[in-house]
């Protein structure tokens, strides 16, 4: 049996199967679950593991302040006092009032740690006013539960500062009460009044330790002095820091790697080589060496995937650096190990750390933990990380908007010193829901590769479509080679009217790197 | 719609989630587990996750192929919290010569020889199979590279055909690598 009749066997038997299955969940049922997974979460303190979502990019907003993390003095005790007046902070940045003639509704809100994360988190829109429109009753606890994790707000983060989505948008005045989200029969507290000259940013301290459900009520400048506000629900979680007592264990916490999208994350275990404990330390500080023959490898694809450290403690100082692994047939076999900031969350039992480039990589994680008596404690492990190379797409001109192909066997060689490359010959592909191009025979089809990559050399073959998608075998026809192409490849289809598969094989460069891969194009060719 | 009704966190859009991805998702996770109990819990925490993070989901495509990944995770962390070697003690009775070459046969025997591929490759193998993922969607679904899923598929498809030649013979002392 050839693979493509095994493979619609295997397609009826699966459907078979899985199609018959009855689903007997409803959706009063996911309510239930819901509300019950609220309750579990707040109600326990370790459930980090999946990050802090809704992240709204605020890159425009950090470019023109120069990014609103900023040093703060640490050291005064949290506390529930509303904030007696703003911070100055970027305050002084120039911004502009929202008319309410022009627009539909205020900017919604974003919250985010100070110091911290440089990222702003969506919070859930209660009620606005804009003039003479008011959408909800201000002030209203319409929610009991929000629906997704907020900002955290571990060390070492002082303050929580609120800020609208509209980086020209001004604040004027901010009213934040709060319930701790285990209890939300009791009544509100207060965390802040203020007003405030117009400023991007408003800030207020943050809780004391716990889950907070807060209700913010942010002021808007206008020109003409019309009412303008928005009401938000966030979550914000101030982690509990507990130091350890070195006595009460023979090892520190194991240190676990997470790689994350979207808020599910799959947890890793790495190779501990080194530990500082109750006085002693153990194992070889510094080692690149440790890894199992087969390490259980976290996959991480850039710019999709986070990498975090987790432990059942409270890391106060996490260093993390990675050693690319280079083949032997790169001339520089011993590169030199790059650091991996910390973007967030040291202070807490979760920190994430910046994704390594594309590669393969050893990590090493060394985080030191708090403990009761101050003595030195920390553990030092490796892990095993693959980014992911993400190829570029290739798209057709006139307009070279959409993505017409996808890279199908890519290889590479990074001026970083990673490679790959993978001899396959696998089956014509084409991209999901891209219908065949129209072309008329001998004219020119014009391509160009996303992401700035220059086609260095091209070839085109052609086969029959009609041949391949009933599984026949199709002749493989030589439509076109070129070198030097630039950015832009031409390519004149001299085939006979019908449907057909272009295979375009490119080698391309960028920067240094060079790519190579090849991309299945259906067309339809006319006379 | 639903990738609207997410971002604006509608009461309906559990209702929605569910109609729209519940049974596929079941069908995933119950394919790759073989166990329906834990195949609808996998279901619901998948929805919920969606419903609670899923907002910053650009299209239904991708929402599809996000609830997907999400799903198969969740089924293989399952997987792996329970990971253990399993020898088959009982070895099922061998179909005749003319059962196997009817069609239900067949069917069974080939879930039989799914069942028996290591987790991984049999969630690849229903991600391509049966919800008709691209190598790279699976590839990107379970964070490997496109190459491996192919290899993967490869694998499963000959051990497949070895299975189905002789499903008896191939089963006898199997080890599920749960």
């Amino acid at each position: 049996m050839h693979d493509g009749q095994l493979e619609d066997r295997l397609r009826s038997a699966l459907r078979g199967e899985g199609d018959a299955l009855p689903i007997t969940i409803t959706a009063s049922e996911l309510e239930r679950r819901l509300a019950l997974r609220r309750r579990e979460r707040f109600g326990r303190r370790a459930s980090f593991l999946a990050a802090a979502v809704a992240v709204i990019a605020v890159g425009s907003l950090v470019a023109t302040t120069g990014g609103w993390f900023r040093s703060t003095s640490v050291g005064s005790e949290p506390s529930l006092a509303p904030t007696p007046s703003p911070e100055p902070s970027e305050a002084a940045l120039p911004c502009e009032s929202i008319d309410p003639a022009t627009m539909d509704e205020p900017p919604s809100l974003l919250m985010g740690a100070s110091p911290g994360d440089a990222k702003a988190y969506g919070g859930l829109g209660s009620g606005y006013r804009l003039g003479d429109r008011q959408v909800g009753q201000e002030g209203t606890w319409d929610h009991d539960s929000i629906g997704f994790e907020g900002v955290v707000a571990g060390f070492p983060t002082e303050r929580i500062q609120v800020l609208a989505s509209d980086p020209g948008a001004c604040l004027v005045g901010l009213r934040v009460d709060a319930r701790p989200s285990d209890r939300m029969g009791d009544e509100p507290v207060r965390l802040a009044e203020l007003t405030s000259e117009p400023s991007r940013v408003l800030e207020f301290a943050k809780p004391p330790v716990g889950d907070w459900f807060v209700l913010v009520h942010a002021d808007f400048a206008t020109p003409t002095g019309a009412l303008a506000w928005r009401e938000t629900f966030f979550a914000i979680e101030v982690p509990d820091c507990a130091p350890l007592d070195p006595a009460s264990t023979d090892m520190p916490p194991a240190i676990d790697a997470v790689s994350f999208f979207e808020g599910t994350g799959i947890g890793h275990a790495g190779a501990r080589v080194a530990s500082a404990w109750n006085g002693q330390v153990v194992g070889t500080p510094g080692s690149w060496d440790g890894l199992p023959a087969e390490p259980d490898q976290i996959v991480v694809i850039p710019g999709f995937d986070g990498l975090q450290v987790t432990a059942d403690a409270c890391m106060v100082d996490v260093r993390a650096e990675a050693l690319l692994t280079v083949y032997a047939e790169v001339p520089d076999p011993a590169p030199t190990p790059i650091g991996l900031p910390v973007r967030r969350g040291e202070g807490s039992p979760v920190v994430d750390i910046t994704s390594p480039s594309t590669g393969g990589w050893t990590l090493r994680v060394r985080a030191s933990f708090l403990t009761v008596d101050g003595s030195e404690a920390w553990s030092e492990t490796l892990f095993r990380v693959a980014s992911r190379f993400l190829a570029p797409g290739l798209t057709m001109g006139p307009d070279f908007f959409e993505i017409m192909g996808e890279a199908g066997c890519p290889s590479y060689h990074l001026t970083s010193g990673a490679s790959a490359s993978d001899g396959c010959g696998a089956p014509y592909e084409l991209m999901e829901g891209r219908e065949p191009v129209p072309v008329v025979s001998g004219a020119p089809l014009l391509f160009r590769l996303t992401d700035d990559w220059v086609i260095e050399e091209s070839r085109v073959i052609a086969v029959d479509a009609e041949l391949i998608e009933s599984g026949q075998f199709a002749p493989e026809y030589s439509v076109d080679f070129q070198e030097n192409v630039g950015s832009t490849l031409s390519v004149p289809i001299a085939l006979d009217p019908g449907s057909w598969i272009l295979r375009i094989t490119l080698n391309g460069n960028r920067r240094g790197d060079t790519f190579g891969a090849y991309y299945d194009i259906a067309v339809t060719v006319t006379p | 719609m639903t990738v609207e009704a997410l971002r604006r966190r509608r009461p309906e859009t559990l209702g929605q989630l569910l109609d729209a991805y519940g049974r596929e998702l079941q069908a995933v996770a119950y394919l790759i587990l073989r166990d329906r109990l834990e195949s609808e819990d996998v279901v619901i925490e998948t929805l919920l996750t969606a419903f609670e993070r899923g907002g910053s989901i650009r299209d239904e495509r991708a929402l599809r192929a996000w609830l997907l990944r999400v799903a198969t995770n969740e089924a293989l962390g399952r997987r792996r919290q329970t990971a253990r070697l399993v020898r088959l003690d009982v070895v099922p009775d061998a179909a005749g010569p003319r059962d196997l070459a009817s069609e239900s046969s067949t069917r069974l025997t080939l879930l039989d020889g799914i069942d028996a591929l290591p987790v991984q490759m049999r969630a690849a193998v229903v991600l391509r199979y049966y919800a008709d993922l691209s190598v790279d969607e699976v590839a990107t679904v379970l964070g490997k590279s496109p190459n491996t899923i192919k290899a993967q598929l490869q694998t499963a498809l000959d051990r497949l055909r070895t299975h189905l030649a002789d499903p008896v013979g191939s089963s006898l002392g199997a080890i599920h690598h749960a």
